[in-house]
């Protein structure tokens, strides 16, 4: 059971793929990044983490690698892919898209 | 295109599972340890299997737990699986090779393209005339019906080697007939259409086997040339040369029985198709009407009450003998198949009632009925699973090795040559089907005795003394009355055939064969155009083998073969039905038949002497039936030829033993001519010797010093020992015999085994009941009669049903019984006392172990 987060329902998938696009990142670096970003607002579970990373995995969207990391202990990084960026293209768009028509809804109403 | 990379990739994931998960575990452990809080990650174990779940393909990993537990089971009671297995993979290798055989027979098309279209032609029903003129017919003009028509010729070609001539069967092919069948030669070329035309120079296809034996060469015999006619027309020799050679073993398809064929020649003349392929999709019924319309057109003659053309499928012409054979022990080997796996339900029954509190456990701790369905189907998968591997292997390798004996045993090839007995695609879809239905049949068997128990109730040793709910308990019987009864029918099924084999043996053929070769005597037609001719080669025959020491005779028929009886017109007496055979004058003593009356024949029966005639004790006692035979005067009236030799009156001047041809011979009415008085073109020769291969050089040599054209043939009938000849023709009931009794025996041991089973799980459920009986007064005798009664009632039903089953058993076998009523009480009855007894010895054991314990033993359980 996935603990509650605060995020949007399907908008994990899209915030990982932003993460790791700028630049290659280790699972706890994907959270704390998201987490620092948000300034500490949203912050991303273990437990949606990781299915979350592995979806992604298997759709192609990322590609994970043996790394080193700060710290000094060997992790597993992920970088996003053609198709993942091709994936958080549409996805950006759509939310984009959805996000103007919602807040059009909670302007004019 | 991205979906299947996904589907890749999540195999690729299934397939290094644990490499993956342990990657996951690694990156997660080092996830926490960089938390500030390492206590706030949750609980890593569920964490990973929610990552993992993401992967997919749960099922299988679930069904692959599954396995593991099922074979952790099977470890922890090896007994059990062991019985399981090998029983059923018993049933499996007598049911697969059964199967097999069939299969070969039966099933699979002949080795020919478009077999199944492929059709015997029959004028007129067998013995009756047929129309004239057929070979007129045009096929082109049913071109819409009939795709190709063969009507090659099998006939017996005279090939001069310069030495004593020895005869080959030779097929005259029609055009167009090898592609047809889809012959090809494996060297040289085949025939073309300007070999077909006369005038053109005659080519021949050859075996080169059969060339080496023949002319003694090596090396290949393409483009040598011979010199042949054929043995039955007056016709001068002809050149041939050989264009191509056959393939290895090339037997015509229409002839399949007659063996193999060494020599092709084309065929010039419009012969007589017997054989067609019919175009795609038309159906036989409208094939037979249109050629029946045409055979009526063209017709010189038709026979009265002629019924028309019919279409034989060609491999049903072929296996029509067998059939019945096959198809009783197909039935036979699916019933015993039914008893393993009636047998192993028990079995699983047994255990999974043994496994209850496991079960109530699982239920306790969640697993749904689903999740218990699937451990235990993964349970009866593994096991059907492991059992249909050691079976097919097994099958395998016994049907390598038995296939010839099996043709022998059949007295028929295959159709396909002996490989065909063997597991192809058919019987392996067939035994994996049939394995994977048991597994599921199988899986279902224990949620029969499932009672949705309470986890308390189970837990509690042994219940409360029940000997387990009702239901189950029924489900346990029926299983056992299924086992009894398969084990009646097939019991009853091997007591017929038991019979019938005592019967036949039992059966005397009036005839002693000790040692008794024989060999076919045939007179070309070159040499010896009409009957007139016959007899002084015999007459010089006889002259030069009287001079040497060993017992011999002529006949003008083939031993053994029940030959169509003839009308025998008698003077003063109603006219009777008999078989009419010429043997010359050392025959009845070679053979040890008994003169009742008057004389046997003698060398002063020859041509132009007195005609007489002998005939047998049973058609003298019906002729004749108050007076004496001797002097009488009888005389064919079949077909009435003037002066021949069959049709002249003759007097009886000697009655002879009765004579059986086959041991299923029943008409013992024969008329015997003098061979000297009526010799044919073709005869046996029959000599009584312990040394048959030097004797027949010698009668071969003087055969050849009279005249070398003349065939003493070697290959058929072959030259072996008549005694072998007649082990033979019982080889078939012998053979049904000894395999029904051996799936009797198998299937009668299995069900006392499954009586056994139930028998002692009931002693022991009711242990309590028994010992609260027995303190209440109940004496030792009482208690075994309880457990008794229960396995009467089992046997009693299983009986009643078993005897149905044997008589659809016998209804199989009618035609392969002998001398045995097929639904006879008596063919029941000993089966039936068999099994009874059998099972109630079974009962006994446990239920006096039941009676022997102690009840404060039984009950110690109980007290506080």
């Amino acid at each position: 059971m996935p603990r509650e987060d605060g995020l949007p329902p399907g908008t994990l998938n899209m915030l990982i793929l932003r993460v790791v696009a700028s630049r290659p990142l280790h699972g706890y670096a994907i959270a704390q990044r998201i987490s620092a970003l948000s300034s500490e607002e949203l912050s991303v579970e273990e437990g949606s983490l990781y299915p979350a990373l592995q979806k992604l995995l298997l759709k192609g969207w990322v590609k994970a690698f043996p790394a080193i990391s700060e710290t000094g202990r060997s992790v597993r990084e992920y970088q996003i892919t053609a198709l993942g960026k091709k994936a958080l293209e549409a996805e950006l768009n759509a939310y984009r898209r959805v996000n103007l028509a919602i807040n059009a809804v909670l302007d004019m109403a | 295109m991205t979906k299947l990379a996904e589907w890749m990739r999540q195999i690729w994931y299934l397939l290094n599972r644990r490499r993956f998960e342990e990657a996951l575990r690694l990156e997660m452990e080092a996830h926490r340890e960089s938390m500030a809080q390492p206590k706030r990650f949750g609980n890593p174990l569920h964490l990973r299997e929610q990552s993992r779940d993401v992967w997919g393909l749960v099922w299988l990993d679930d069904w692959r737990r599954d396995f593991r537990l099922a074979a952790r089971q099977m470890r922890r009671a090896p007994g059990f699986a062991l019985t399981v297995i090998v029983t059923l993979a018993l049933g499996f290798v007598l049911a697969t090779s059964t199967f097999a055989v069939v299969n070969a027979y039966l099933i699979r098309a002949l080795p020919y393209p478009e077999s199944d279209r492929l059709y015997h032609v029959r004028y007129a029903p067998q013995g009756r005339p047929e129309p004239r003129g057929m070979s007129r017919m045009d096929f082109r003009e049913l071109a819409d019906v009939v795709e190709l028509a063969d009507s090659s010729l099998l006939t017996r070609f005279l090939v001069n080697n310069g030495a004593a001539g020895r005869d080959a069967q030779c097929l005259m092919v029609s055009q167009g007939s090898m592609e047809m069948l889809g012959v090809r030669v494996v060297a040289g070329r085949p025939l073309e259409l300007a070999d077909f035309q006369a005038g053109a120079e005659q080519v021949a296809l050859v075996d080169p086997v059969w060339w080496k034996s023949h002319f003694g060469e090596d090396g290949s015999p393409l483009g040598r040339t011979f010199r042949a006619s054929r043995l039955n027309i007056a016709e001068p020799e002809e050149t041939y040369r050989v264009a191509g050679v056959l393939p290895p073993e090339f037997r015509y398809a229409r002839e399949l029985r007659r063996g193999t064929v060494p020599i092709v020649i084309p065929l010039r003349v419009p012969a007589q198709s017997y054989f067609v392929r019919l175009q795609g999709g038309v159906p036989v019924e409208a094939a037979e009407k249109r050629l029946t319309e045409a055979a009526r057109r063209i017709a010189t003659s038709i026979p009265a009450q002629w019924n028309g053309i019919r279409l034989e499928p060609a491999r049903e012409r072929f296996i029509a003998e067998v059939r019945p054979m096959l198809t009783a022990m197909g039935t036979a080997a699916g019933i015993v198949l039914l008893t393993v796996c009636v047998n192993i339900a028990v079995l699983m029954l047994l255990r999974s009632m043994r496994r209850q509190k496991e079960i109530a456990v699982r239920h306790a701790l969640g697993a749904g009925r689903s999740q218990i369905l699937r451990m235990v189907a993964a349970e009866a998968l593994l096991l059907c699973g492991g059992a249909l591997a050691i079976g097919l292997i097994v099958s395998r390798a016994v049907l390598g090795w038995l296939a010839p004996a099996i043709e022998s045993q059949l007295g028929l090839a295959a159709p396909g040559g002996a490989e065909a007995i063997g597991l192809d695609g058919t019987v392996y879809a067939a035994a994996a089907g049939c394995s994977l239905l048991i597994a599921v049949l199988l899986s279902f068997v224990p949620l029969l005795a499932q009672r949705q128990e309470r986890l308390a109730e189970s837990m509690q040793a042994g219940g409360r003394g029940g000997a387990g709910n009702e239901s189950s308990r029924w489900v346990r019987y029926a299983l056992v009355t299924v086992e009894v009864a398969a084990s009646l029918a097939l019991l009853a099924g091997s007591g017929l055939m038991i019979r019938t084999v005592m019967n036949l043996v039992g059966t005397d053929l009036g005839m002693s064969m000790e040692n008794v070769v024989r060999a076919r005597v045939a007179l070309p037609m070159r040499t010896y155009p009409e009957a007139a001719t016959f007899g002084p080669f015999y007459e010089r025959l006889v002259y030069r083998l009287s001079n040497e020491r060993t017992p011999f005779a002529l006949a003008n028929f083939i031993l053994l073969y029940e030959a169509p009886k003839q009308t025998m017109e008698v003077e003063g007496a109603a006219a009777q039905r008999g078989g009419l055979l010429a043997i010359s004058d050392g025959f009845i003593e070679l053979f040890g038949m008994k003169v009742f009356a008057g004389r046997g024949f003698d060398a002063g029966d020859r041509a132009g002497s007195e005609p007489v005639a002998i005939v047998s004790e049973s058609l003298a006692r019906r002729t004749w039936p108050n007076s004496s035979a001797v002097g009488k005067r009888i005389r064919t009236a079949d077909q009435p030829v003037p002066d021949s030799p069959l049709t002249v009156w003759r007097t009886v001047v000697g009655v002879v033993r009765d004579v059986r041809q086959t041991h299923t011979d029943l008409d013992l009415n024969d008329i015997y001519i003098p061979f000297a008085q009526a010799p044919s073109r073709y005869a046996q020769l029959f000599l009584k010797t312990g040394k048959p291969v030097s004797e027949w050089k010698k009668v071969e040599a003087m055969a050849a010093a009279i005249d070398p054209q003349v065939q003493i043939s070697s290959d058929f009938p072959a030259r072996t020992a008549l005694e072998h000849e007649v082990s033979k023709l019982l080889a078939g009931p012998r053979f049904l015999m000894s395999s029904l009794t051996g799936f009797a025996a198998f299937a009668l041991f299995l069900s006392v085994l499954g009586i056994y089973g139930v028998a002692a799980f009931a002693a022991h459920q009711r242990e309590k009941e028994v010992a609260i009986r027995m303190a209440v007064g109940a004496s030792r005798g009482d208690i075994v009669r309880l457990f008794l009664r229960e396995s009467a009632l089992v046997l009693g039903v299983g009986v009643l049903i078993g005897s149905a089953g044997a008589a659809v058993v016998a209804g199989l076998l009618r035609t392969q019984i002998f001398g045995v009523q097929p639904f006879a009480i008596s063919a029941f009855l000993a089966p039936a006392v068999l099994i009874v007894g059998a099972g109630l010895v079974a009962t006994l054991l446990p239920a006096q172990k039941a009676a022997g314990k102690s009840p404060l033993v039984a009950l110690h359980g109980e007290c506080p």
